[in-house]
């Protein structure tokens, strides 16, 4: 009885603790966001509620939470209700194996990076729900077109992964980071980590990949029906697959903890908020893609070179 | 085949070079102006209230109360009454009003004007609740323009 107390506990605890990170970590995501977005533009962003606006934020979020949930007419009504929920609770989950330092990781499968994949990919089921069952037109194309664009990119994104999971020959989060104690696995796979960070700006539906939500055309995408604590859930889904993208790049091609002077989970953040720095630079460089130009360039680009370096690797293996 | 690589390199370069242009103006000063904290200035040809031009050479105005600018003003703006000083000379306005809550900004007064005397002031953040501060006395305000001319001279 004590034991399963004591499991409980803990359960509850990193629970808390891991929807607190999301929440703040999404707040801080969306203010460099707005304050990078403005200094690109010649602008100075948010600068009133609190010291260079950096309350704004949390003034919006709370704002969003005490909104009037609206439910429109005729919509598929279970599916409209779990979308949310669907959408954010992959994101949790993919918390749980994430090596931000030695023992500061709360499971270490030995399956972790397929855990991550498969994980990440069930975003774009919530995000089906959601665009079908909001009796929208816009909304549906915009599911649509995200599903076409995240399963195409989904293929890169794996052949990409699988090149460095060939030189690593394991699955382990923990082992890809070690193997890298000595290199980091983007100098010996620079063209797997520029089709991953590529496949990635798609699968977290970012600009210039965003046709899904592209605003001049589908209002919002997927979330335009919704509104409120619902429409935060989508928010915070969106900018934590942000974070967690760059985290899996970070094990998978930075070395993870690994870095000078003893290595920790400094170095983790800051290789990981380089990533989203770099992320949210792309996204105010580039204009969007039509979507045949984005399917060509996933087809016709993407994957023959992700195949072409996946063979490379496996020569280079097996010569060595 | 050739081609299709020399599309990608191309590509990838111009990807560079995007993020370059986009990071430089990133580090650039930005040009917002935080206008109720920050000072700031109008526009060279923004055009406030009407007011006398104060010319250097004479160090007044040159007003000859010749009330065309009465007579054309749409809004019926100006109040004027003038007369030939006793010691001869041009005649001079001695009570010269202008209502700018009326005024609609249409500069035919500063186009009428014989003497060019009149023209839109640089004065801006001129809103207020209170009626009476709209009634300008131009024989007054010039006078402490001068007055302010002079003090700053002085300083």
């Amino acid at each position: 009885m004590n034991d399963i107390l004591n499991i409980a506990i803990q359960i509850i605890l990193w629970a808390v603790g891991i929807i607190a990170f999301v929440s703040i970590n999404t707040l801080a995501l969306v203010y460099v966001e707005r304050k990078v977005s403005a200094h690109i533009q010649r602008r100075l962003g948010p600068m009133h509620v609190g010291y260079h606006g950096i309350l704004q934020t949390i003034a919006d979020a709370v704002k969003l939470v005490s909104k009037e949930q609206i439910t429109p007419k005729n919509v598929d009504k279970p599916l409209y209700f779990i979308a949310p929920v669907f959408a954010f609770f992959p994101v949790l989950m993919l918390f749980l194996v994430m090596p931000f330092a030695p023992h500061l990781q709360a499971l270490d499968l030995n399956i972790g990076v397929l855990y991550v994949f498969s994980f990440a990919s069930m975003e774009v089921l919530a995000i089906f729900m959601a665009g079908w069952s909001s009796n929208n037109k816009y909304s549906l194309l915009g599911a649509m077109r995200s599903v076409a664009q995240v399963i195409a990119y989904e293929v890169p994104l794996l052949l990409s992964a699988l090149a460095v999971i060939m030189m690593v020959g394991s699955l382990k989060m923990s082992e890809v980071v070690n193997y890298q104690d000595k290199v980091w696995v983007v100098f010996l796979q620079p063209a797997a980590f520029l089709i991953f960070m590529m496949g990635a700006l798609a699968d977290t539906n970012r600009a210039p990949f965003d046709i899904p939500e592209a605003e001049s055309e589908l209002v919002a995408g997927f979330h335009t029906e919704y509104s409120g604590m619902r429409f935060a859930l989508f928010f915070l889904s969106e900018y934590s697959n942000v974070f967690l993208v760059s985290c899996a790049a970070t094990v998978l091609f930075l070395g993870g903890w690994q870095g000078p002077f003893g290595g920790g989970i400094i170095w983790f953040l800051i290789k990981t908020y380089f990533l989203v720095f770099l992320i949210v630079w792309v996204r105010w460089t580039f204009p969007r893609l039509r979507p045949d130009q984005l399917m060509n360039f996933c087809w016709k680009i993407l994957t023959p070179l992700a195949i072409i370096n996946l063979l490379i690797t496996g020569l280079m293996l097996k010569l060595t | 085949m050739f081609k299709l690589i020399k599309e990608i390199l191309v590509g990838a370069w111009s990807i560079v070079v995007g993020m370059y242009i986009t990071l430089k103006w990133m580090m650039t000063k930005p040009v917002t102006i935080q206008y109720p904290k920050q000072p700031t200035r109008p526009s060279p040809v923004h055009k406030g209230r009407i007011r006398f031009v104060i010319f250097p050479e004479t160090g007044t105005h040159d007003c000859i109360a010749c009330l065309k600018c009465q007579n054309i003003c749409p809004s019926d703006c100006f109040e004027i009454a003038g007369e030939k000083p006793a010691e001869g000379g041009k005649k001079r306005p001695n009570f010269f009003t202008y209502n700018f809550s009326n005024c609609s900004l249409c500069s035919l007064c500063i186009e009428v004007c014989p003497t060019k005397t009149l023209e839109h002031s640089p004065e801006f953040n001129l809103a207020s609740d209170d009626k009476d501060i709209y009634f300008y006395d131009f024989l007054k305000d010039t006078q402490q323009r001068k007055e302010q001319a002079n003090a700053a001279i002085n300083r």
